[in-house]
């Protein structure tokens, strides 16, 4: 049995090829991408066209609806402005800030801009107040958290309210006429208000409040009917502190502000035109707002909750998250708490032309665009609105058309992979197959031993396969007719020869001269001659088809040994053999006279190369399975060129030189009967001493 | 009275070569190229021995269909096949197909020529009483050189010339071992070693199938075979 040649290894294998082949595939999310980015510009122009539509149609709408605009909008000035919103959850009048958490977006913090005494030594940590506000019901709510390392009460029986930490609240009306309310308690709980008039305090029943410490401060919650609140607010938070109960720091608004409570006509109005996830102002002529609607963060929260999905598909969604700009679930929102608006946008629409204006948001998470367009009232600038939107719906269809793309790029991807794997994989196979066949059907020393069976398949592989079979097919018989060609030779120079011989043969029989005699004789020479080259020729032939008809038998092999090499020494006596084989039978089953002739064909063989004086060895090894039969002779080595088809028809070492004609069959009959017992044959050279062994393995039956 | 010889060869220089040396022996000899003409002229009268060629030029077989329906006609005529062919498998067709000797061409002419003389000496022995010279005994066996008959504890075995020949020269000096190349000199023919190898096993086995327990004929590897006299 031949060795099989190890596994190729392909740097690059048809598998690899195709796999890397597969990637262009990947174009396809690439090319969706910049799809993507294109329908973005779309959607964003689609955007803003829609935002100012409906900018454009409230501002229409509180055109023909002045009164809605209110009253004050005339008032102008240095003074702040703020808008007081509807509240849409009831509050509790307790001092505690838990009920406002809704609203915080809309708190206000008072620190170190807005110190009104006390600036030099201003600590934050000393004071700094959180103003929210809101309104419901009638009333306005105000919540003031102070921060105040030292609260100081109202000692009982003090009148004066400036010894203590107190709250001041200045309502102003249109009219200029204003009022200042003092908040001051000598201990957590209800807070009696009172009134400035004149020089005096008079108590203010009205007016609500609730002063409760907390960690670091205290706060007042309080309560005002919207009645008394004028058009005009402001407050300051004194500090008191020290043994002499002094003024240490006031913290509030310089001026009082204008305010806008939020009208619950206008609010019904933006209401039901506010844009998914966005806000709508209505400021004044100095931008100052008058209602809004809506929250950007709400529109956000809920599209990103939107989002959640299967655990499946998280880890891919994860993934993309690396890739796509996902909308921020939280964002910072700068102008929830103002009140007040002075974009570009809005400065244009105050006078008078639409503007549009896209934004970041202060902490880049989210991108915003507004839409802003003046209000007419009878040929009058009157205000404006102001739409605003974050651009996360669109960024959730384009994140969602992208993973779309992505998703259905990777199944084909994966699935045009697996197909082309399969495929190669197949044909690698197919092609490896082919290879091993057409390897395994000529042996190492280049003869046709195997066919290839010729594929079915109708593509190019099963065309190669059939065209190697063919190929090999045609070989073999080449090589048949090769090896034939003794056979065949001799077969048609038969009938000439013995037409030669015959005719000598009566040539004999006549009468004719001596001297024709003579070359009558040299012609049967030359005959002889000629007929001993042919028997040799179909000798090979002969024995091909002995073996066809030879019955096994069981002998012992050293016996046949033993009587072959009695017989060679009779035949040569001039050369020495020198014979080991085992003592115990070697029982063997086969054809003995094919053995015998075998080991004519070596000896013969032996004793042609032998140098003179030598003796031939001949040596038979029992190595359980088989049987190892050598004959060694002294003398010149194999030519290396020879060793492979040492024992193929017509093939010879021999100088040509001697009378002898020597046409290679000898070996070639070795190995066939050799072959014919299931044995090998190797012929090598050994060096001491310098000769050639030829070792035939015969397997022996199991015992 | 000249024996009338047929020969069947389609080589026109062998069949001239063959007839001109038969003729010189005395024979009178009519040399056909071809079965159709070999079998026009069979038709009126057969010869009295025939040498036929296997092959007969496109007719691959035709010596062997000319030898059945010969031997269908006659149960006595003697056929001699003589061809080119050596392989085995055609000499055993031949002899089954009744054929007395199968010859191949290897033969020289004196050989062929002494072959024909013995199988027209074995007809004329079959006609007269056994010549007790002419007998060969060797324990169970008995030969009978005139005839060319073999009888193995008297029954008689049917061998061939070829076959009655190596016989011959075995059983006449027990034990004496007798190497391929004496057995083919003295079955006058002219084979390799695998053919004699061949006709000793077919020999055998001829005896073998009127003795199962024959085992006279040993094999003396190397050298050749001998006849040992059963103990």
């Amino acid at each position: 049995m031949r060795s099989r040649r190890p596994r190729r290894r392909f740097a690059f294998s048809l598998r690899t090829k195709l796999l890397a082949l597969s990637l262009a595939l990947l174009v396809i999310p690439w090319t969706g991408y910049q799809y993507v980015t294109q329908m973005e510009r779309f959607l964003r122009a689609a955007q803003e066209q829609a935002l100012l539509t409906t900018a454009r149609s409230i501002a229409r709408v509180l055109g023909q609806q002045p009164e809605l605009l209110g009253a004050h909008s005339a008032e102008g000035g240095e003074t702040g402005h703020l808008y007081v919103r509807v509240l849409s959850t009831p509050l509790q009048l307790d001092g505690y800030g838990e009920d406002w958490e809704p609203y915080r977006a809309h708190t206000r913090l008072y620190g170190e801009g807005h110190v009104l005494s006390g600036a030099a030594d201003y600590d934050p940590d000393t004071l700094s107040v959180q103003q929210t506000v809101g309104t419901r019901d009638g009333y306005f709510y105000a919540l003031f958290e102070v921060r105040d390392e030292r609260i100081v009460y109202r000692l009982p029986g003090e009148s004066r309210p400036e010894a203590s930490d107190h709250l001041r609240l200045r309502l102003g009306a249109t009219d200029g006429d204003e009022r200042e309310y003092l908040f001051t308690t000598a201990a957590p709980g209800w807070v009696t208000v009172h009134a400035r008039r004149g020089d005096g305090l008079v108590e203010e029943t009205r007016i609500k409040a609730e002063w409760q410490e907390t960690t670091g401060g205290y706060t007042i919650e309080l309560r005002i009917p919207l009645s008394l609140l004028g058009s005009h607010l402001g407050f300051s938070v004194v500090d008191v502190d020290g043994p002499r109960r002094q003024i240490r720091t006031a913290v509030g608004t310089r001026q009082p502000e204008t305010i806008t409570v939020a009208s619950p006509a206008m609010q019904a109005l933006l209401h039901g035109a506010e844009p998914d996830a966005g806000r709508v102002w209505v400021v004044d002529r100095e931008g100052r707002v008058l209602a809004s609607a809506g929250d950007l963060r709400t529109g956000a929260e809920l599209t990103a909750a939107g989002e959640r999905r299967s655990l499946g598909a998280g880890v891919l969604h994860l993934l993309y998250g690396l890739v796509l700009d996902r909308p921020a679930d939280a964002f910072e929102d700068e102008l929830s708490d103002v009140s007040q608006l002075d974009s570009g946008e809005v400065r244009q629409a105050l006078s008078g032309m639409p503007a549009t204006r896209w934004r970041r948001t202060p902490d880049g998470q989210a991108a915003v665009f507004s839409a802003a367009q003046p209000v007419h009232s009878e040929g009058h600038l009157r205000g404006a609105v102001v739409v605003e939107q974050t651009s996360h719906q669109i960024l959730l269809l384009q994140n969602r058309a992208l993973e779309h793309i992505f998703n259905s790029t990777l199944l084909v991807f994966l699935a045009a992979a697996v197909l082309l794997l399969l495929l190669a994989t197949r044909l690698a196979g197919r092609l490896r197959r082919l290879r091993d066949e057409a390897e395994q059907s000529i042996s190492a020393d280049g003869r046709v031993v195997g066919r290839i069976t010729p594929s079915t398949d109708g593509d190019e592989l099963g065309d190669l396969s059939r065209s190697f079979a063919a190929l090999l097919d045609r070989l073999g018989q080449y090589t048949r007719y090769l090896e034939s060609m003794a056979g065949k030779l001799s077969h048609e120079l038969r009938t000439p020869l013995i037409v030669v011989r015959s005719s000598l043969d009566n040539l004999e029989d006549t009468e004719v001269s001596d001297d024709a005699r003579v070359y009558s004789q040299r012609a049967r020479d030359g005959l002889a001659r000629l007929e001993d080259i042919l028997a040799r020729m179909s000798e090979a032939t002969r024995l091909e088809q002995a073996l066809q008809r030879s019955e096994h038998e069981r002998f012992d092999l050293t016996d046949l040994i033993r009587g072959c090499v009695a017989g060679y020494r009779g035949a040569y006596p001039e050369q020495n053999f020198a014979l080991n084989v085992p003592t115990a039978p070697l029982p063997m089953v086969g054809v003995p006279d094919l053995i015998a002739q075998m080991l004519d064909k070596l000896v013969s063989n032996a004793v042609d190369f032998a140098r003179a004086g030598t003796a031939i060895h001949i040596a038979v090894q029992d190595k359980a399975a088989q049987a190892s039969l050598r004959v060694a002779n002294e003398g010149p080595p194999l030519p290396d060129s020879m060793k492979h088809n040492l024992f193929d028809s017509m093939v010879s070492v021999r100088p040509a030189k001697g009378r002898e004609p020597h046409l290679g069959l000898g070996l070639y009959i070795v190995r066939l009967v050799a072959e014919f017992h299931g044995g090998r044959v190797r012929a090598q050279t050994v060096t001491s001493p310098p000769g050639v062994e030829f070792v035939i393995d015969l397997p022996l039956p199991q015992k | 009275m000249a024996r009338r010889i047929a020969i069947v060869e389609d080589e026109a220089a062998l069949r001239a070569n063959y007839s001109d040396a038969l003729q010189r022996q005395g024979y009178s000899v009519e040399a056909h190229a071809s079965r159709r003409e070999a079998l026009q002229a069979f038709a009126g009268r057969l010869p009295d021995l025939v040498l036929l060629d296997i092959g007969l030029d496109d007719d691959v077989d035709g010596g062997f269909e000319l030898c059945r329906e010969l031997r269908a006609r006659s149960a006595t005529l003697p056929i001699v096949f003589l061809t080119a062919r050596d392989s085995d498998f055609d000499s055993i067709s031949g002899l089954r197909l009744g054929a007395d000797d199968y010859l191949t061409k290897d033969i020289s002419l004196p050989h062929l020529l002494a072959r024909i003389a013995a199988l027209f000496r074995r007809m004329e022995a079959l006609r007269s009483p056994v010549q007790e010279e002419s007998l060969l005994e060797r324990g169970s066996l008995r030969l009978d050189v005139d005839r060319l008959a073999v009888h193995w504890h008297d029954r008689p075995v049917a061998l061939t010339l070829t076959e009655f020949w190596m016989v011959h020269a075995l059983a006449r000096y027990p034990g004496h071992v007798k190497g391929r190349e004496q057995l083919m000199r003295e079955a006058n023919v002219v084979v390799d070693d695998s053919t004699i190898t061949s006709h000793i096993k077919r020999i055998r086995r001829k005896f073998q199938e009127v003795d199962a327990g024959f085992s006279a004929i040993e094999t003396v590897y190397g050298m050749g075979y001998r006849w040992t006299e059963p103990a």
